[in-house]
C-alpha cells in the first residue's frame, strides 16, 4: 500500500498548526527572562588565573568528612552538572550530605594559548587538592572527574596516587579507539600541529561546529521543529533554553592542551598504552589502586561505553566497581532518572568507604 | 504672543498623526509585496519573495555592510530549505498525479526521488553559495584578506570565478595546471619575499579548493544514499502495513535516513581523509593569511600575533618558575625540623665543652713548652733529628679523642769503641 495515508489537505493544516504553534511561541519566548543556570549556592576559595575554585555551601547539618573535588572538561562549561533544580547532579550529591568542591576552568584567551596538560593536571588540580585537604586537615580527598575531566582526574591520580582516597569516574574516555568513536576517527589525519600553531586557541565556535556535525540533521533541524511542540509551555521552554545555552557556551581551548590532547590521546590512544606524559611524569592507571566508581551511559554517542569500560583492566584497584546508566551523554547529567540513581549511589558508595 | 486656541487638542493630533503614519506603513508594505498574481503562479517562492522584498525596502545601504553579508547567507540558507520542500511536496504530487493515472505508485515515487537527487547534487556542485550559506562566511573573510594583500588590484578572486574559495567543482584543469605552472616559478627581486607569500597563498587556495571539491562530492554522494534510503524506507512502510500519518512523521522518517546515510558515510575512511585534507587545507590558507598580515603589522610597528605569543610564554614560563618555588618554599615551611633540632641540641648540650676547652689549654701549652724545649735543645746541640720524637702523630683536628703527643727521650748517640 502507499505509505502515506494523509491528504493534502491534512498537511496543509498540520502546517497552519505549526505556523500558530510558532507564533505563539515567540510570544512565550519574548517573555522567558533571563536564563539562568548553576542552582546550588557556592563560594569560590581559589583562584588561579582563569580557573576558580568553588565550594557549594552545605545542605546538610554536618556534611561528610572527606570531601568531593569535581573536575569537569575543559570543553563546555561545568554548570551542566548543577543546571536547574531538580536537574543537577551536584545538588543531589549535596542533598546526600557530600562536601562538593568543583573546579571552573573560565574562558581561556590569548594569554593562556600556552597552558598544557602539566599546568592543568600538575599545576591547577594539584594545588586545588592541596588547597582542599589544607582546608579539611587532611591529607587525601575523594575526586569526581566528568567526561575529559574524568580523564585528567585519572591522569593525576596515577600521578599522586597518595592524594585520591576514592576515585569516580563518569563518562570517561579511556580508549579512543573504540568503533563507534566519530570524533576519534576524524581527527587521525588532522594536522594537529599546523591547527594550532594556526588558531593558537581553538575556537569554541570549532569545537560547537564538531559536535553539531556528529548528528546534523537532528542537531540542526529536528531539535528545532520539536522545539516548537513545547514552545506554549513556559517552564518546557525554559529548560530548552538553559540546555541550549549551555551546547553553544564553549570556551576556547589551550592551544598546548588542545595539541596534546589530540596527539596523546585520540590520535596515539597513548593512555591505555602508558605512553602519557604529563610533563616528565608518565601516567600510570595501574598506580590507580584505590576504590574506583566508573559511571557510563549506555547510548553515549561522544563517548561509547567500551571506551569507558577498559579502565576495569588497567587500574590495580581491588574495588573497582561500574554503575552503567541507560541514557546519553548529556542526560546522565540533567534526566530526571539520572537524578533518582546517580548521585545516591555515589554517595553511598563513598559513605561505605569512608 | 498668539493665543492658542481652546479647541486644539494636542493629544488627539497626536494620535491623528500615529494612525496616519501607520496608515501610511502599511500601503508601503502592500505595494512591496508581490503581487496575488506572483503567489497563484509561485506559491513556492511567495513567502521567500515577500521576505526579501521586505528587506531590499531596508537594505539602501551604497555600500556593502556586514549586516548585509549576514542577510544574503542567511537568504541562501533559506532558499535551500524551500527548494527540499518543494521537491518533497512536488513528489507528492507527482505520486497522486500517477495514481490517479493508473501508474504504479512505485515507479512515481522512484522518478520523483531520482529526480529531487539530481537537482539536490546538482545544487550541492555548481550552486555551492545556495548550500554553503552561513559557513561561507568564514572563507570569505580569508578572501578578502587575500585580495588586500595581492599583487593584483581589487579581488582578483572576483574576476576569476572559478578560483573563489565557495566555489569548487568549476575548476577548469588546463586552467590549473598552467597557473600552477605560473605559481612555481621562482621569484625575483626586491619584492621576492613578498612574491613568493602571494604565490604559495594562491596555490594553498588551489589546494583547498580541491579538497572542498572531493569534500562536498562525498557528502553529495552521501545526501544520494540518504534519498535512497528514504526510497527504501517508505517501500518497507507500505509492504509492512505501517503507514505514516503526518508530515511530521514523514519529516521524522527523512531525519532518520539523513542521519544513518551520514553516519554510514562519516565512519568511512574516504570521509576522514577527505575532511582532514579539507581541514589542513584551510587551515594552511589561514596561516598564510597570517603571516601576510604580519608583514603588514610589522612594516606598520604594530605589535603582531607572534610577538604576543612570545610575550606570553615567556609570561608563563615565569609564572611556572615562581609557583615551582612557592612549593618548594611550602614543602620546607612544613618540613617538621623541630625534633631533629631538639636533639642536636641535647647532644651539643651533652658535649663535655668545658673539658674540651682545659683539654685544648694543655695540649697548646704543652705544644709551647715542647717548642721551647726543642729551641732550646738545639742551642745546647742536643739532637736536632725527628728520631725522639715519637710519632709524628699529627694532632688530629677533627678527631674528638684526645690525641696526645709523646715524647720519648732522644738516644745518647753510642760512642764508637764503648
Amino acid at each position: 500500500m502507499f505509505p502515506l495515508t494523509f491528504q493534502p489537505e491534512k498537511a496543509f493544516q498540520e502546517v497552519v498548526d505549526f505556523q500558530q504553534k510558532l507564533v505563539n511561541g515567540m510570544k512565550t519566548l519574548s517573555e522567558l527572562g533571563p536564563i539562568e543556570v548553576g542552582i546550588s549556592a557556592k563560594e569560590p576559595v581559589y583562584r588561579e588565573d582563569k580557573m576558580v575554585l568553588y565550594h557549594f555551601l552545605p545542605l546538610v547539618e554536618k556534611p561528610s568528612r572527606v570531601p568531593i573535588l569535581v573536575v569537569y572538561a575543559l570543553v563546555n562549561r561545568p554548570y551542566m552538572a548543577d543546571l536547574q533544580d531538580g536537574r543537577s547532579m551536584i545538588q543531589g550529591l549535596l542533598k546526600e550530605g557530600m562536601d562538593v568542591y568543583l573546579i571552573d576552568w573560565g574562558y581561556p584567551d590569548g594569554a593562556d594559548r600556552f597552558l598544557g596538560l602539566q599546568d592543568y593536571i600538575d599545576g591547577y588540580i594539584h594545588r586545588c587538592v592541596d588547597i582542599i585537604c589544607e582546608k579539611h586537615g587532611l591529607y587525601r580527598i575523594n575526586v569526581l572527574g566528568i567526561c575529559q575531566g574524568g580523564t585528567f582526574s585519572l591522569c593525576y591520580t596515577a600521578l599522586h596516587p597518595d592524594r585520591v582516597r576514592n576515585l569516580i569516574t563518569m563518562v570517561t574516555p579511556v580508549d579512543f579507539h573504540t568503533p563507534g568513536n566519530m570524533l576519534s576517527h576524524w581527527a587521525q589525519g588532522v594536522d594537529v600541529d599546523l591547527l594550532v600553531d594556526t588558531l593558537g586557541n581553538i575556537p569554541g565556535e570549532m569545537l560547537n561546529f564538531t559536535f553539531l556535525s556528529l548528528k546534523p540533521f537532528q542537531l540542526t533541524g529536528k531539535k528545532y521543529i520539536d522545539l516548537v511542540e513545547i514552545m506554549d509551555d513556559k517552564k518546557k521552554l525554559k529548560n530548552f533554553m538553559r540546555m541550549e545555552k549551555w551546547i553553544f557556551d564553549s570556551p576556547d581551548q589551550a592551544g598546548e592542551a588542545f595539541r596534546q590532547f589530540i596527539k596523546d590521546f585520540y590520535q596515539k590512544n597513548a593512555l591505555i598504552k602508558g605512553e602519557v606524559f604529563i610533563g616528565s611524569s608518565r601516567v600510570d592507571l595501574g598506580k590507580i589502586n584505590m576504590p574506583v566508581l566508573n559511571v557510563y551511559a549506555t547510548e553515549d554517542h561522544l563517548v561509547p561505553p567500551p571506551a569507558s569500560l577498559i579502565l576495569k583492566e588497567k587500574v590495580s584497584s581491588k574495588d573497582y566497581s561500574e554503575l552503567a546508566f541507560k541514557g546519553g551523554h548529556i542526560g546522565i547529567y540533567v534526566s530526571g532518572t539520572a537524578q533518582k540513581e546517580i548521585p545516591p549511589h555515589i554517595a553511598n558508595w563513598l559513605k561505605q568507604r569512608g | 504672543m498668539a493665543e492658542i486656541p481652546d479647541s486644539m487638542n494636542w493629544m488627539n493630533f497626536w494620535n491623528d498623526f500615529q494612525k496616519q503614519s501607520m496608515d501610511n506603513w502599511q500601503s508601503t508594505m502592500r505595494k512591496s509585496t508581490p503581487s496575488p498574481s506572483f503567489a497563484m503562479d509561485n506559491p513556492m517562492q511567495y513567502w521567500q519573495e515577500s521576505v526579501n522584498k521586505w528587506w531590499r525596502a531596508f537594505d539602501r545601504s551604497p555600500t556593502p555592510t556586514p549586516e548585509q553579508a549576514f542577510w544574503k547567507n542567511t537568504q541562501s540558507s533559506g532558499e535551500w530549505f524551500f527548494k527540499l520542500g518543494e521537491e518533497v511536496f512536488r513528489m507528492l504530487q507527482g505520486v497522486q498525479d500517477g495514481a490517479r493515472m493508473g501508474k504504479d505508485w512505485t515507479d512515481a515515487l522512484h522518478q520523483t526521488l531520482n529526480a529531487a537527487k539530481e537537482t539536490i547534487q546538482k545544487s550541492m556542485t555548481t550552486d555551492i553559495n545556495a548550500f554553503y550559506g552561513l559557513f561561507g562566511m568564514p572563507m570569505d573573510t580569508i578572501q578578502r584578506v587575500m585580495a588586500s594583500s595581492s599583487f593584483f588590484p581589487g579581488d582578483v578572486f572576483k574576476s576569476f570565478p572559478s578560483m573563489r574559495p565557495q566555489t569548487p567543482g568549476v575548476f577548469d584543469p588546463a586552467m590549473k595546471a598552467n597557473l600552477e605552472q605560473f605559481l612555481s616559478t621562482p621569484a625575483i627581486g626586491y619584492t621576492r619575499e613578498w612574491q613568493e607569500q602571494n604565490q604559495q597563498g594562491m596555490m594553498q587556495v588551489m589546494e583547498y579548493q580541491e579538497s572542498l571539491q572531493e569534500y562536498m562530492t562525498l557528502i553529495s554522494k552521501g545526501l544520494g544514499q540518504a534519498i535512497d534510503l528514504f526510497h527504501r524506507r517508505l517501500l518497507e512502510r507500505g509492504a509492512g502495513d505501517k503507514p505514516i500519518h503526518s508530515l511530521k512523521e514523514l519529516y521524522s522518517l527523512m531525519v532518520d535516513c539523513g542521519e544513518d546515510a551520514f553516519s554510514e558515510m562519516a565512519y568511512s575512511q574516504e570521509y576522514s581523509r577527505a575532511n582532514a585534507r579539507m581541514i589542513n587545507s584551510m587551515m594552511r590558507i589561514k596561516n598564510q593569511s597570517r603571516l601576510v598580515m604580519e608583514e603588514g603589522l610589522t612594516a606598520l610597528n604594530m605589535p603582531s600575533r607572534t610577538e604576543l605569543d612570545t610575550a606570553h610564554h615567556n609570561i608563563l614560563e615565569l609564572k611556572r618558575r615562581v609557583r615551582s618555588l612557592e612549593a618548594e618554599v611550602r614543602a620546607l615551611k612544613k618540613r617538621d625540623m623541630e625534633p631533629e633540632v631538639a636533639a642536636l641540641k641535647e647532644d651539643v648540650e651533652q658535649l663535655p665543652i668545658m673539658e674540651f676547652r682545659s683539654e685544648l689549654e694543655k695540649l697548646k701549652k704543652q705544644m709551647q713548652d715542647s717548642l721551647l724545649a726543642t729551641d732550646k735543645g738545639e742551642s745546647d746541640g742536643e739532637g736536632e733529628s725527628g728520631e725522639g720524637v715519637d710519632g709524628d702523630d699529627k694532632l688530629d683536628p677533627n678527631s674528638k679523642t684526645t690525641v696526645r703527643r709523646t715524647r720519648t727521650p732522644r738516644a745518647k748517640p753510642q760512642s764508637e769503641g764503648a
